[in-house]
């Protein structure tokens, strides 16, 4: 008698593996024993329901797959025909080690550069468009609570050395070698990416949107990063944010670049990058 | 030796007929409290999770009364239990302040990965042995009342030893703990597996069922499928009214989780849920002891004596 221990092991190898699932489908008579089974009791296997097994191995397989492509619509668009055995890949490598089921597909962009080199030599931009894909979700689910408070406006000199910005805490930053922005616009607009990229850097605000839940991707531009990731930094104030805007927009008149500044902390208010402003401990 | 349990299930108030939390049907479910007693949730959509879900969850705890049914404390697993899962669904019925909760009797997990289905045991003493260990364990860690499902399975498992009813009498009894009882997976599988759906639930523990499920199915290929994605059918409803006349329970909850029909078409079923559950006197007497969260009920202006009418 096969212990429940083996039981389960046996039959997870008849769901879940392709070869094994390929023997499953086939007359097992003619088709040589996959490796994956081979160390299992012959007995065990000639007890399984082959029928119902292969119902299991479809609806999990199934179910596999509609993740992916749910998480990932833009590379299966990339891939067409060859997504599905890409998916089939991944999972074979990063199986769902997570109780829940969306964490399932959390390494598919490290999976693309480290193992698969013939993909990224034909879409060297790929890596970077799963991980564009996974930080939706990523963020949708993103277990943050962001409070907007209610703050000053940040409007002048005063208020610059005496607050500080809070940060929407959802947010990440990516620096892409490649133009996502532009590759992810062309196909949510139904159209085709250009065949080659030349890198060229784009760099991305990803976070949620406390008002909506949704995901928000924004371009920005280098000044713009420096300042927000300034701001990841514990206490630091506007003040210091102005210093790093200023080193980082040269040759602006003392007077224009804090106009500058000020333009910019009201934009990432407004979009939610920054969610408060709180008073400096030291100027309490 | 007395059941705890059924001391337990005997303090506990009676929440009434339930439907399943859905994304897709949350708004019209929140504008209909006055014909929903009570929600359930896949606590697996809600743990360590914020942003609209996190909302959604708030929104239900204002209104409605919620039980946690989960999917994958994978009670059969040959894996150690996994407590980080544990800590994290306790710490959400803490705040959800259910009154009882409840998982599959199946295994989601083998070797620490999970495969995200509810996957079926063999029917053996050595996995009556084993659940009964780990259930035990659960509840002690939990503390809360704790249900097992019945599934619908499309295939028996190598090493059976007992029939169905045997494996799953054998495990509540011993471990001491309640039935979930889904009627829809009991016509499923009676169908599948050919076998009379009423004799089968004339051997289950029914003084164990604290809550029941229903649902709709769909026949696909060679099987009847168990997708929560059509309309109840009579046979469902009919053994509904069957298993009532034999045992009280606590709560009654429609599954809904797919191809979403016209609200009014779940309002309907959930009527008629309720004429069931009164034609054979459910829920009229509460239970002796208010527990937390039950509270909520009388909250929103229904005495459980009204839940009938």
């Amino acid at each position: 008698m096969p212990s429940l221990r083996e039981i389960e092991k046996t039959l997870c190898t008849l769901w879940m593996n392709k070869e094994a699932r390929d023997w499953l489908r086939s007359d097992s008579a003619k088709k040589k024993l996959p490796k994956v089974l081979s160390d299992v009791d012959p007995r065990l296997l000639e007890e399984v329901d082959r029928a119902g097994a292969i119902v299991y191995a479809g609806s999990i397989n199934y179910e596999h797959h509609k993740m992916a492509d749910r998480i990932f619509p833009y590379c299966a668009k990339i891939l067409k025909d060859d997504w599905d055995d890409l998916v089939d890949a991944y999972y074979k490598r990063y199986p769902s080690s997570h109780f829940n089921f969306s964490k399932i597909c959390n390494q598919f962009s490290r999976f693309l550069l480290e193992d698969c080199p013939q993909l990224l030599a034909k879409y060297p931009y790929l890596a970077e468009l799963a991980d564009y894909e996974w930080l939706e979700l990523e963020k949708i689910e993103h277990e943050a609570k962001i409070v907007k408070e209610d703050s000053p406006p940040i409007d002048s000199l005063e208020k610059i050395i005496a607050y500080y910005p809070v940060l929407n805490p959802t947010l990440t930053l990516r620096y892409y070698r490649y133009p996502i922005a532009e590759i992810a616009e062309k196909l949510q607009n139904q159209k085709r990416p250009r065949k080659k990229y030349a890198e060229s850097e784009c760099i991305m605000a990803i976070y949620r949107d406390p008002k909506t839940h949704n995901a928000r991707f924004m371009e920005i531009g280098n000044a713009v990063a420096a300042l927000i990731a300034g701001a990841e930094k514990a206490d630091c104030s506007y003040q210091d944010l102005l210093k790093i805007t200023i080193s980082k927009i040269p040759g602006l008149a003392p007077e224009e670049a804090v106009l500058k500044f000020l333009e910019l902390v009201e934009e990432l208010h407004q979009d939610n990058i920054f969610i408060a402003s709180r008073q400096n401990k030291i100027s309490h | 030796m007395a059941s705890e349990f059924l001391k337990q299930k005997a303090q506990i108030n009676p929440l009434g007929i339930g439907l399943g939390l859905r994304r897709e049907m949350a708004e019209e479910t929140f504008a209909h409290s006055s014909e929903i007693d009570w929600v359930e949730i896949a606590p697996e959509n809600y743990m360590d999770t914020g942003g609209e879900a996190r909302q959604r969850l708030e929104e239900t705890l204002e209104r409605y009364p919620l039980i946690s049914h989960g999917l994958n404390l994978s009670i059969g697993s040959t894996d150690e239990l996994n407590f980080d899962y544990l800590r994290c669904l306790k710490k959400l019925l803490d705040e959800m302040k259910s009154p009882w909760w409840s998982d599959h009797l199946c295994f989601t997990s083998v070797e620490n990965l999970y495969i995200q289905d509810l996957l079926p045991l063999p029917f053996s003493k050595e996995a009556v042995k084993h659940i009964v260990e780990r259930i035990k364990r659960v509840q002690d860690f939990m503390q809360r009342p704790f249900l097992l499902e019945n599934i619908s399975f499309y295939m028996y498992m190598p090493g059976n030893e007992m029939p169905e009813t045997e494996f799953i009498r054998e495990i509540v009894e011993k471990a001491d703990c309640g039935l979930l009882l889904d009627v829809n997976n009991v016509i499923v599988n009676s169908i599948n597996h050919k076998f009379d759906p009423y004799e089968f639930v004339k051997e289950l523990p029914l003084e164990h069922v604290l809550q029941i499920h229903v649902a709709g199915h769909k026949k696909i290929g060679d099987y009847i499928i168990d997708t929560h994605g059509a309309a109840v059918i009579d046979p469902v409803f009919e053994l509904l009214d069957f298993v009532l006349q034999k045992t009280d329970v606590r709560g009654i909850m429609l599954e809904r989780d797919q191809n979403f029909p016209d609200f009014a078409e779940i309002l309907q079923e959930l009527k008629r849920l309720r004429e069931i559950a009164a034609k054979n006197k459910q829920f009229q007497s509460p239970g002796k002891v208010e527990m937390r969260g039950l509270q909520r009920t009388n909250l929103r202006g229904k005495e459980p004596s009204a839940l009938t009418a």
